[in-house]
């Protein structure tokens, strides 16, 4: 089977040696999670998530030689549920002009555990940056220097971001606590 | 940030959810991102359906390219060519085609210009400046036209070459009438056959007082069917 294989023109190396092909199995479904949680569409996340992934693989060569390949696939997720979010809070009010109904969001699987989806449904209604910055933070555990380079910001500014989101979530979710005042009073 | 934060708690459980959630996530969109063609069963499913698709599409053009042959009525649709070396002829104030390279142009004057095409044995696209019509000497030769009584008029639509008002007409011959000359613009040289089986397309059009005509020349159904192609990839532009 090796002659019949799908030849590549060009091998596709990152810097570190890794393949599209490894660099996608490692990337993806945490991809997925990124857009699931910034979106709130579980089958509108794969689809973000692979197109993120086309995005990147169309500039692989460019991306592969990048300090983080993988900041850019992040960014660029993150910035495509964005846009989704807008298309579809714009298809919502144009339905509700038209028909005067409101959209019925689609059937989703529940994936989540309620406490879990109340907590990201809450990410959501923050501001765009705001919950950028939330759902990197947590979701991939990156330390805040991280959070601003995938962000395109400053550290400052991912810090305020992340500040102020947190200060929100803590109120609408009912979170006081000790660790709470501590957090918000560095 | 300590481990009794609830803020922080909370947050870390709700990401560890998400990790578990998409733990069952189908990576079969990386098969085909990565090797650019489906693979499987859902490869199979996808295929089919870019088959049908284009099935449909297929019907479609072969339907409408049939419709056309049928009602006979070649087009004009000027375009320019890639390529192309601009012939400025002698024909009208500025009358200018591009002429493909692999063509030639056959005859020129001032009052006629027969483009004929190297790859075709017969026909060719001409373009005449009207002197006189048999039918009428108005200024208006489309109403001249449709006051001829050896054509029926088929269709008679708005058009425009290259900015000019132009009327697209598409005539048939009266019964009686078949292959007879139909008017010649230059004096008594045969210039022009009408097509006795029909689907004649002529655009006629004014410009500084003077009335043009731009037809494909061909003799009968079969030579019109054949010109077609010509008319439409190779009629170039005609501009003033």
């Amino acid at each position: 089977m090796g002659a019949t294989e799908p030849a590549r023109d060009r091998p596709l190396v990152v810097a570190v040696g890794e393949t599209f092909e490894t660099f996608y199995a490692r990337e993806y479904r945490a991809l997925v999670g990124l857009t699931y949680v910034l979106s709130g569409s579980r089958a509108g996340a794969e689809d973000l998530a692979q197109e993120a992934m086309t995005a990147t693989y169309r500039r692989w060569e460019r991306v592969s030689a990048m300090e983080s390949p993988t900041g850019y696939l992040r960014r660029t997720a993150a910035n495509l549920a964005a846009s989704a979010i807008r298309r579809r809070v714009a298809e919502g009010k144009a339905l509700l002009r038209l028909t005067g109904q409101r959209a019925t969001p689609a059937a989703e699987l529940p994936i989540l555990p309620p406490d879990d989806d109340a907590f990201w449904a809450q990410v959501r209604r923050l501001p765009r940056r705001q919950a950028q910055a939330v759902a990197l933070r947590y979701l991939y555990d990156c330390p805040v220097l991280e959070v601003a380079e995938v962000m395109g910001i400053s550290e400052g500014a991912a810090k305020s971001h992340l500040h102020r989101a947190r200060r929100t979530l803590t109120s609408v979710l009912g979170l006081h606590g000790p660790g709470a005042t501590e957090e918000l009073a560095s | 940030m300590t481990n009794t934060d609830p803020f922080e708690t909370r947050a870390r459980s709700a990401a560890t959810a998400v990790h578990v959630a998409v733990r069952g996530v189908d990576m079969t969109g990386a098969v085909a991102t990565l090797h650019g063609r489906p693979s499987g069963r859902r490869g199979t499913v996808v295929l089919a359906a870019a088959a049908a698709v284009l099935l449909v599409v297929v019907a479609a053009v072969v339907v409408r390219t049939t419709r056309d042959q049928s009602n006979g009525l070649p087009s004009f649709n000027p375009r320019p060519l890639t390529g192309a070396t601009a012939l400025h002829s002698q024909l009208g104030p500025g009358v200018r085609f591009d002429v493909p390279k692999t063509r030639f142009v056959e005859q020129d004057t001032p009052g006629i210009l027969v483009l004929k095409f190297n790859d075709r044995t017969q026909g060719g696209l001409i373009a005449m400046r009207v002197a006189s019509y048999p039918a009428g000497w108005g200024r208006d030769l489309a109403r001249d036209v449709r006051r001829d009584n050896r054509v029926h008029i088929v269709s008679a639509s708005g058009a425009t070459v290259a900015g000019e008002p132009a009327t697209r007409l598409v005539v048939n011959p009266v019964p009686g009438i078949t292959a007879a000359p139909w008017f010649c613009p230059v004096g008594g040289r045969p210039c022009m056959d009408i097509n006795a089986t029909g689907g004649n397309t002529l655009y006629v059009f004014n410009h500084r007082g003077q009335r043009y005509m731009l037809v494909g020349g061909s003799l009968n159904a079969d030579m019109t069917r054949a010109m077609r192609p010509v008319v439409d990839g190779a009629a170039a532009t005609w501009q003033w």
